[in-house]
């Protein structure tokens, strides 16, 4: 079932680009504005070459992974206190929902003031973004954790931090997950958007500088590996909590 | 061992709060095992959460051997009838979790799991996740686990409600011969008359409405191996259930 899943996936995509890379050649549209997808990758191989595209991937890669990481690990924390605690749900609810319908990039020029063009900024950034979807989800798992569980817990006084670990957070996982997994998306787009505002490198300035250069090809390119790390990244993640999660395997 | 003294409770939420039991009066002895009968929402499962003191009362006092519920020096133990183990857990895991606060050394724990395991009939699937395991199995995991920290009071809602009459058979068999090896005082939750003849020393039947005892009557194995006197007894509680439904 799961082989079948993947080749269907699979053939999607190959018959969506098949399409694309037909309707380019036959002159369907003007291809200087969305090149074919043959085009876009030999523009992002020439990269390659030149040593470019290594130096842009590392460089959004070491802004976005202690983004992504830092980010969704505060949102676990935080949404499982904020879970467990009604008072201080009340107390925090209003304020992070406030906060997390602030879209990222209208943070941006506000975070350069604060940090510079550094990496600092854009990786706290990132970490804005991973935080909410994280936190809301984590929130959402701790506060479905059935009473008896609960109760479970109390019966054989198991407290702290052990319940913590025990009983609320495994209940939570798949909760966590779908929110680590949203936050994969909202913590690239706001290091996508950083980077088109301030940085000398990254996918996020290839895709703005090759606009600027009205190098249609390479921008598409770009993009088109920025949805592939994102996928790239989300799979990682299934994966890693299946074998985490393996009762729910059996 | 336990008493309920001249307690109201009530359930519901706050606008839509509901009195179920107005100076309720009930005392169960030390190392017997009680079944509470009743029809669905009499109350039954409220009156073990008010022993586990999982939840608070209107007024009166329940008392543990004089102690106030969250005061009591006894080890209690509780047998959910839903969601009563840790799927996440394997059976040795969950098992293991009735002991976390008591903490034993590992080789204490070792011996106390492999015990109940071979008891239950568990030993060979300790390393199991409980989704693989029948429905039969997943009790008696919930069982060991109440039982692996030796209780002094052991609270069980239905343990054996979604288990097919068969299965159901073999673990209250399980369950008797376990409990008559020890000292436990057991409430035992069930809608199930034959399964409450089976197993009690005591049979409760509590009304809907306003909780009361209706039947009260002592069991001793000679009765419970008595088809006349237990075909009257099951006569008796049926007749006070219907007059109480039909009330």
């Amino acid at each position: 079932m799961r082989t079948k899943n993947i080749v269907i996936a699979i053939s999607t995509f190959a018959l969506l680009i098949a399409a694309w890379e037909l309707l380019a050649k036959i002159g369907a549209y003007n291809t200087f504005l969305l090149p074919p997808p043959t085009e876009s990758i030999a523009a992002i191989m020439k990269l390659w070459r030149e040593g470019l595209l290594q130096a842009d991937v590392l460089s959004s890669m070491q802004r976005y992974l202690p983004g992504f990481i830092i980010g969704g690990s505060i949102g676990i924390v935080a949404g499982v206190i904020s879970g467990i605690s009604k008072n201080i749900q009340a107390s925090v609810n209003p304020l992070f929902h406030y906060l997390r319908s602030i879209p990222p990039v209208a943070l941006i020029p506000f975070v350069l003031v604060l940090f510079g063009i550094g990496d600092v900024g854009k990786v706290s950034l990132v970490a804005w973004a991973c935080f909410f979807p994280v936190w809301l989800s984590t929130q959402a798992g701790i506060k479905q954790v059935p009473r008896e569980y609960i109760w479970a817990a109390d019966v054989f006084a198991v407290k702290g931090l052990r319940r913590v670990v025990d009983v609320w957070v495994p209940f939570a996982l798949p909760y966590i997950l779908s929110g680590v997994r949203i936050s994969v998306a909202t913590g690239l787009f706001a290091l996508a958007a950083a980077e088109m505002f301030a940085a000398s490198s990254g996918i996020g300035f290839r895709i703005v500088y090759s606009h600027q250069l009205f190098q249609t090809d390479t921008m598409v390119g770009m993009i088109l590996l920025l949805g592939l790390i994102a996928l790239v990244m989300d799979q990682l993640l299934y994966f890693l909590v299946k074998r985490v999660a393996r009762w729910e395997s059996e | 061992m336990i008493r309920f003294n001249n307690v109201a409770i009530d359930v519901g939420v706050k606008n839509k709060k509901k009195l179920i039991a107005e100076d309720f009066t009930l005392e169960l002895e030390k190392s017997d095992f009680t079944c509470i009968l009743g029809p669905s929402g009499c109350g039954k499962t409220t009156l073990l959460n008010i022993i586990a003191g999982f939840r608070g009362y209107e007024h009166g006092e329940v008392l543990i051997d004089g102690y106030a519920v969250k005061e009591s020096p006894y080890k209690l133990s509780y047998v959910f009838q839903g969601h009563n183990i840790f799927p996440w857990k394997t059976v040795r895991q969950n098992i293991l979790f009735g002991l976390v606060s008591l903490k034993l050394s590992q080789h204490e724990n070792d011996v106390r799991i492999s015990l109940v395991a071979k008891d239950l009939g568990l030993y060979d699937s300790l390393a199991d996740y409980p989704g693989s395991l029948s429905g039969g199995m997943k009790q008696r995991v919930g069982i060991a686990r109440a039982l692996v920290g030796n209780p002094d009071i052991l609270l069980m809602d239905e343990p054996f409600s979604s288990l097919d009459a068969l299965t159901a058979q073999k673990t209250r068999e399980l369950l008797k011969k376990l409990c008559s090896r020890r000292s436990i005082t057991i409430v035992f939750v069930t809608h199930d008359v034959d399964e409450a003849l089976d197993l009690a020393d005591r049979i409760l039947v509590v009304q809907k409405g306003l909780m009361k005892t209706l039947v009260d009557k002592r069991m001793t194995s000679e009765d419970r191996d008595d088809d006349v006197i237990c075909s009257k007894l099951k006569n008796d509680i049926y007749n006070a259930l219907n007059v109480n439904m039909s009330e």
